[in-house]
């Protein structure tokens, strides 16, 4: 037993920190096509060491065959901790605490992201175990049937009996036809049942390929010795086939869309006015940012004060900009107090919409949004957790890992006009799907 | 200022260099420890008893400013709901600015100022830590309570029950705590509809005069401040927040005893896909008791992550649920020890059966030297993991102050983590994990687990999703 830890104690004098805001990086590929980006950050004793794999719930298996959905999610759970030829079967999560070391995976319909931190004397370790699971999982039968029934609870858990648990489904089967973010990202849970050991095996193959991946290195760590260290666990990893994606492309909604859906887990309705947005790398999906912070972030944007505070019409009021790569959902929803009919929530909704279609918003509130956005940057930047992330995120799926630095330039330069102009753009009634979110009476 | 280092060694202290040939079969061994740094706060105390401790780091522009008030909590009874309001309407605005204004200038500066009947939290960019100080300090000092908002802040609570009606998680939390202490007790009494009807805004002055107290406050200053130029402005801003004229010394009543016999509490929500189980006793646990890093390293084994017990069995043998842990927090007064699942309703019966197995596995046999080890190597990853986050830093040193630590307590912490044997956890587990005097509470459809649930043996009692039982 070699893995116990001796603790010393000292006192010494510690000057203080200071770091410039940028975050600085160095990326560069390996001869096999995989690209990495390192950053360094030696003001803690950590390291963050994370892959992103350029697969999603949009991504179906059986070469995507629509009766496979939530390949993406269900393939997080099987590399999360998983058996690789040098790592038995079990063992993954036990490695990694003997090391102190902690970490997870999560899935979006775009990207699926692998992280581990560790006190950043294992840093070698923690290539290890990622270069591992790349380079050789054993992806087989047993895993499945084990990983089928905790996805299936994940789904109990998280969806079907929380309250409101199925606003991200309803809203995504309505706002999309044709296109794959139509699908439930943790997918259908007969699917799952049904898809088979080569099917995954050959998901794994088609998707997690250099040329698919970005690995990400963050933290206390030497730039050069960390260079020659992820070439050595990372180079053995064979090239991939390029991925071709031709998903259709949706027709712009012209009539209002009009559902109804029914929940056994409310007593209390919602009102939810869903707007299919352009994608996150465009400057409009910036723009719809900013329109989320005015009409919904804090006390007195506009939302929360004319209907909760003022009217008292609504417990809770809500704008959200889902960040997706082909196209943002745009969601505003409402939870009435008392006998408020849905539908004058959707009027008092309107109302405001309106009004910023008309006018420019007020310069006082434009500077509020700067000084938001000021903040979200702050924070987003605040461990090395979020950097390695953010840097992963920006390589993949944005295609320019500056971003980080940049992005805030971005919302910076946005006029008060342009608010106005992507309101009236996309936020009208005929654009959008109008859910009415029931309470279901049990049987 | 002063820091406090701690070297985490391994035993094995060797560096292996980088081999041409790699030996994929063969783990990497850990480099030197690092070197952990533990920020000591600047430290200073106002005429009034406020005291203010200040972790000055530049990293980022921004500043934290944390107020805890170290109140007994009090039992509010027929008025439950008196504290929540006071949490509610604090923070929109004082005697000299209005709510409006208040709002929009937090707003504005891109902060977020919020209040708990016992203390307070703001945080914002640099360049606003000023002006977030001073609104801060002033609605602390100057609050403004009036009518309307008092009647608008109690609609809303209602209607937030009725809104968490059938929500399985909300009233698993709710009965749970009502059984396990009682409703007499701070920790187990909840709001109703009837209760937020039983009380006036006078109560919630009354509240606020009683707890907001600064003999009793810390205020924690976290961030990108200046410490001569923020102590100024803590003496300008909360140098005029008078003590309370009468000290009221809320004694604490005991807690409901622990069962004779293992239960089953069960309550029946036809909506439920999943059953919200959790086996609980009450105990007795003081950050300050000598056992206290047993405990830690006991409930780690048992279901402290996703190499506990629970979790190996519950999760990754039997695949009934998503994640199953449990905890045992420290306590002044009382401490509740927990072990959770959500699982799907036809494997209701058998999961209770796993989570007993498992407390019994622990009660009973001596964890393996692996599982010990890695309990205590997680235990201690995690917490060298969590100092990159000064809030963390800075809440171990008001942990020290709350609760009459000696001052070098985290000094010593992780080496008390470390030397915790096989022994002590068996010790522990059967002290803290009263297995055989547990209620457990469920809550679920009853219509599809009830029957297998009879067939475990174990007396089941019934009660409605407000913890009243039901004949």
């Amino acid at each position: 037993m070699n893995k116990g830890l001796f603790i010393l104690v000292t006192f010494v004098l510690l000057g203080y920190i200071t770091v410039a805001q940028k975050v600085e990086f160095e990326q560069f590929d390996l001869k096999n096509g995989l690209h990495v980006i390192l950053h360094q950050d030696n003001t803690a004793p950590i390291v963050t060491v994370g892959f992103m794999a350029d697969v999603g719930g949009k991504d179906l298996g059986g070469n995507n065959n629509p009766d496979r959905t939530g390949f993406a999610h269900f393939f997080e759970h099987l590399l999360a901790s998983c058996a690789t030829e040098n790592i038995p079967k079990g063992q993954w999560a036990q490695i990694r605490a003997l090391r102190g070391g902690q970490g997870n995976a999560d899935t979006t319909l775009d990207r699926t992201y692998y992280y581990q931190t560790f006190p950043s004397n294992n840093l070698e370790f923690a290539l290890w175990m990622d270069s591992e699971r790349l380079l050789h999982p054993i992806i087989n039968q047993d895993a499945i049937d084990t990983q089928n029934e905790v996805v299936k609870e994940e789904k109990r858990e998280s969806y079907d009996n929380k309250p409101y648990g199925q606003f991200l489904f309803v809203t995504n089967e309505n706002l999309f036809k044709v296109h794959p973010y139509k699908y439930k990202n943790i997918g259908e849970m007969a699917h799952l049942d049904a898809a088979t050991l080569e099917e995954f095996q050959a998901y794994f193959s088609k998707y997690y390929v250099p040329n698919n991946l970005v690995v990400v290195v963050a933290g206390d760590i030497d730039i050069s010795e960390t260079k020659k260290l992820v070439k050595q666990y990372y180079s053995a990893i064979p090239k991939g086939k390029k991925i071709v994606r031709d998903f259709p492309k949706e027709k712009p909604i012209t009539q209002t869309i009009n559902v109804t859906t029914y929940d056994a887990n409310i007593e209390i309705p919602a009102i939810i006015l869903a707007y299919r947005t352009p994608g996150f790398t465009e400057r409009d999906a910036y723009i719809f940012d900013m329109v989320s912070s005015y009409l919904s972030d804090g006390k007195s944007s506009k939302l929360y004060k004319k209907i909760v505070d003022d009217k008292k019409m609504a417990l809770e009021v809500g704008a959200i900009n889902l960040g997706q790569k082909d196209y943002n959902l745009y969601a505003i929803y409402a939870i009435p107090t008392g006998k408020i009919e849905l539908d004058k929530l959707t009027k008092e909704i309107d109302e405001v919409i309106i009004k910023m279609q008309n006018e420019l918003i007020a310069e006082k509130d434009y500077e509020k949004l700067q000084n938001i956005i000021e903040t979200n940057y702050v924070d987003s930047i605040a461990s090395v957790e979020d950097i390695a992330n953010a840097l992963a995120h920006f390589y993949l799926l944005y295609g320019d890992v500056n971003l980080i630095n940049d992005q805030i330039k971005i919302y910076r330069s946005i006029t008060r006009e342009e608010i106005q102009a992507a309101v009236k753009k996309f936020l009208n009634p005929n654009q959008r799907v109008e859910i009415k979110y029931l309470p279901k009476a049990n049987e | 200022m002063k820091t406090k280092i701690l070297t985490l060694l391994s035993i094995l202290f060797i560096f292996t260099g980088i081999h041409a040939q790699l030996d994929r079969s063969k783990q990497p061994k850990p480099g030197p420890a690092p070197k952990i740094q533990l920020q000591t706060p600047a430290e200073f105390t106002l005429s009034n008893g406020l005291k203010v401790l200040v972790f000055e780091n530049h990293k980022l522009p921004r500043v934290i400013y944390d107020l805890t008030i170290d109140n007994v909590p009090a039992v509010e009874g027929e008025k439950k709901g008196v504290s929540d309001l006071l949490s509610a309407l604090l923070g929109n605005g004082t005697k000299s600015i209005s709510k409006d204004d208040f709002n929009e200038e937090i707003d504005f500066m891109g902060s977020n100022i919020s209040f708990s009947s016992s203390g307070g939290f703001a945080y914002g960019l640099s360049k606003y830590s000023e002006r977030i100080m001073q609104l801060m300090a002033d609605a602390v000092i100057n609050p403004l309570f009036d009518e309307t908002e008092f009647k608008k802040e109690k609609d809303q609570q209602i209607e937030q029950l009725k809104l968490n009606e059938k929500d399985v998680e909300v009233v698993a939390a709710r009965v749970a705590l009502a059984l396990a202490y009682g409703t007499h007790h701070p920790s187990g009494e909840f709001v109703t509809q009837k209760s937020l009807n039983n009380f006036t805004l006078d109560d919630v002055n009354k509240l606020y005069l009683q707890n907001f107290n600064p003999e009793n406050a810390y205020l924690v200053i976290i961030g990108d401040v200046d410490f001569n130029a923020v102590e100024e402005q803590v003496q300008n801003y909360f140098g005029s927040w008078k003590k309370s004229p009468s000290i009221v010394s809320n004694t604490m009543p005991s807690e409901s005893p622990n069962v004779q016999r293992t239960e089953i509490d069960f309550v029946d929500m036809p909506n439920a896909v999943q059953s919200n189980i959790s086996l609980m006793n009450t105990t007795k646990l003081k950050m300050g008791d000598t056992e206290y890093p047993a405990i830690l390293i006991a409930n780690h084994v048992l279901g402290g992550g996703i190499n506990g017990y629970l979790f190996k069995n519950l999760r990754e043998k039997h695949g009934y649920t998503y994640g199953s842990y449990s905890g045992v927090n420290p306590n002044k007064y009382v401490s509740r020890f927990k072990a959770n699942a959500e699982v799907r309703n036809v494997v209701t019966d058998s999961a209770v059966v796993q989570i007993i197995n498992e407390i019994n596995h622990i009660r009973n046999e001596d964890v393996d030297q692996t599982d010990l080890a890695t309990a205590k190597a997680e235990y201690i990853g995690n917490f060298v993991l969590s100092l990159e986050d000064s809030q963390n830093v800075a809440q171990l040193a008001l942990n020290v102050k709350l609760n009459n630590l000696p001052p070098d307590y985290y000094e010593t912490y992780l080496e008390r983590i470390n030397k915790v044997t096989a022994e002590d956890v068996k010790k522990a587990a059967n002290a803290h994990f009263k297995v055989d005097n547990a209620r457990i509470v469920i809550v679920g459809k009853g219509s599809e687990v009830l029957e297998n649930l009879v067939k475990t043996g174990i007396p089941i009692k019934h009660f409605d999703p407000y913890a009243n039982p039901i004949k």
